[in-house]
């Protein structure tokens, strides 16, 4: 890897605290244990694995919206915890998956997406405002809908608002949890098209997490595998795809369920669960 | 085969703020005793409300009209509701995609699971959670005894999956409309998910409608498929047909776009443009604006083409073109 790492993780570790009660202790409940990573700049991080693995948890943590108990999360070199607002900004920005629940319904597509540029604080409104629209442009709305409200809109351009936001800061790594999971195949398959030229055009790197694996297949350069709050597995995309080596990833492949008249069910053997997950 | 459930020309209009909403338009389906019949389509297609129109579940000020709707060979437009109430449950059932909404949150999973089979006197109470009991074991839900104690809130999505499927069995249905059962579950458990159901559907022998946007699902799982666009059904047939050699443009679309595991290097083709608003005079090919092969003919009438093979889809191209394509 002869690029910049840009994102790392090491021994990052969360826990949650569960009520078992009113006079019993609460208890903790492991959400993301041990997990260590590196992503290089520009490279396309995927993460995978089922719902309650931990992988929304991490984009969480990697967003500074939940602190790890554990462990350290390193951005540009610098400790994350350590990096101001205003830096933090230009520096990383999050796609989220429901494009209904994360954009304001009371403010203007205009305003949703000048917001990050607020906080960075690095332009003038008229800038602000001139950057706005060329990046409604580029992220393919038109221009007509530059003050309509989230809801005049469908879920596929709700989906290009969240990403012309994330990329108002100029930022160099975009977070982004389960992007296309809440859209149509049609709209996902231009959804994904969109974000391989975004790519190439600002030089972005993503760390893009999804329960689709064909999805992640696709885009991931590098992927890593979760598991009940572990990373079990990372490598090349080609590798993990092409030959993985931990059982669960065999089997999260095998349940893929191809648009392929005559096959059977897959057969899904969890006789791992009591296996050594690899360090 | 004789058809368990036979649609021709089914319309549903539903009145909204811009005029009339045009949700179905002349579907015409059968279904037939022992098979599953998948229906298939984006969001907004009317595949739900074509599931909610054989439940008897459309809303109030929703209008149906049908050339022909017939259960069993009996006419239900004629049915009165208390009529259309007493097949819910013996006759037909229903699965529903998130089982945290369709299950009662105050009652405990086996107070919901004898209700009905109470309701329609099929037996005493011992009977029914007899009954319960025994289903459950067989979807998985086990120790069933401790199970049926518990309330949906204390169950994972897959568990109240499961129990949705039990619920569905009771009282013997001959047809389960199954609407986006495993959307809502990780991979894994929708393969168990779908197992459960088609090793049930083949047991008891019933009829299974399964609404899907999922192409993988209806070609593990169904015998035939329905591919349902703006409010039509444009494309029916087996699912070997449909799925491997589809005939219409829209069909053909929909697997262009779905990313297929180990094939990353394929180029996907995103369909471009949205669904049309069904509100007004529609006329001709509703699919023609995002259609590759669109042209004049498009806005006029649209034949209903159909093969010896049973496959039939609504477009002007001749059945040839598809190798022009």
């Amino acid at each position: 890897m002869s690029d910049p790492v840009v994102l790392s993780a090491s021994e990052v570790s969360v826990s949650f605290r569960q009520r078992q009660g009113l006079f019993r202790p609460p208890q903790m409940i492991p959400a993301v244990r041990d997990v260590s990573f590196e992503v290089a700049q520009g490279e396309v991080f995927g993460i995978v694995g089922e719902s309650g693995s931990g992988k929304s948890t991490m984009a969480k943590m990697i967003l500074r919206l939940l602190r790890p108990d554990a462990g350290r999360l390193t951005l540009a070199g610098q400790p994350m915890a350590t990096i101001a607002p205003y830096r933090f900004a230009r520096l990383v920005q999050p796609v989220f998956q429901d494009p209904y629940s994360s954009l304001n319904p009371r403010r203007s597509l205009r305003e949703i997406i000048e917001m990050p540029a607020a906080v960075a604080g690095d332009l003038a409104p008229a800038e602000r405002q001139d950057r706005a629209r060329e990046l409604f442009t580029r992220v393919g709305l038109p221009m007509r809908l530059f003050e309509a409200y989230p809801n005049q809109i469908s879920g596929g351009q709700r989906q290009r608002v969240a990403i012309a936001r994330a990329l108002m800061t100029r930022p160099r790594v975009l977070i982004c949890d389960e992007p296309t999971s809440a859209l149509d195949v049609s709209v996902q398959a231009q959804i994904l098209d969109l974000f391989e030229e975004l790519r190439a055009q600002f030089a972005l790197t993503y760390v893009f997490i999804s329960h689709n694996l064909a999805v992640v297949e696709r885009i991931a350069d590098r992927v890593g595998v979760m598991y009940r709050g572990q990373m079990v597995e990372q490598g090349p995309a080609q590798q993990i795809f092409g030959a993985p080596s931990h059982p669960y990833t065999r089997m999260l492949l095998a349940s893929a369920l191809p648009p392929q008249p005559g096959r059977p069910l897959p057969v899904i053997n969890r006789d791992f669960d009591s296996a050594p997950a690899q360090p | 085969m004789t058809a368990l459930l036979s649609l021709s020309g089914l319309t549903v209009d539903i009145p909204v703020a811009a005029g009339t909403l045009h949700a179905l338009r002349g579907v015409t389906l059968d279904v037939r005793e022992g098979e599953v019949f998948a229906i298939v389509g984006e969001s907004g297609c009317g595949k739900s409300l074509t599931a909610a129109a054989i439940l008897g579940l459309l809303p109030d000020s929703a209008t149906l009209r049908a050339e022909r709707m017939t259960w069993d060979s009996q006419d239900m437009t004629r049915m009165s509701r208390r009529q259309r109430m007493a097949m819910s449950g013996p006759q037909i059932s229903a699965i529903f995609q998130d089982p945290l909404t369709a299950l009662n949150p105050i009652l405990s999973v086996g107070e919901q699971m004898t209700e009905g089979f109470l309701a329609h006197r099929l037996g005493s109470r011992s009977q029914a959670r007899a009954r319960a009991a025994e289903l459950l074991e067989a979807v998985g839900v086990t120790p069933a005894e401790r199970r049926m104690a518990q309330f949906p809130h204390e169950l994972s999505g897959g568990l109240r999956q499961r129990v949705m499927i039990a619920m569905s069995l009771m009282c013997h249905p001959r047809l389960v409309v199954a609407d986006e059962p495993t959307t809502a579950l990780d991979v894994t458990t929708q393969v168990e998910i779908l197992r459960l159901l088609q090793d049930r559907q083949k047991e008891a022998g019933l009829s299974l409608v399964l609404i899907t946007h999922d192409l993988g699902v209806v070609a593990h799982i169904a015998d035939r498929v329905a591919v349902m666009y703006a409010g039509e059904v444009v494309e029916q047939g087996s699912v070997a047909q449909v799925v491997g050699s589809p005939a219409h443009p829209y069909t053909r679309a929909l697997l262009d776009c779905l990313p297929d595991l180990g094939q990353p290097e394929r180029k996907l083709t995103p369909i471009p443009g949205v669904v049309p608003a069904l509100t007004g005079d529609l006329t001709g090919c509703a699919f023609r604006n995002r259609c590759p092969h669109a042209h004049a003919a498009c806005a006029g009438g649209i034949p209903w083409h159909r093969a010896d093979t049973g496959q039939g889809y609504r477009c002007v191209l001749a059945p040839t073109s598809e190798e022009a394509a």
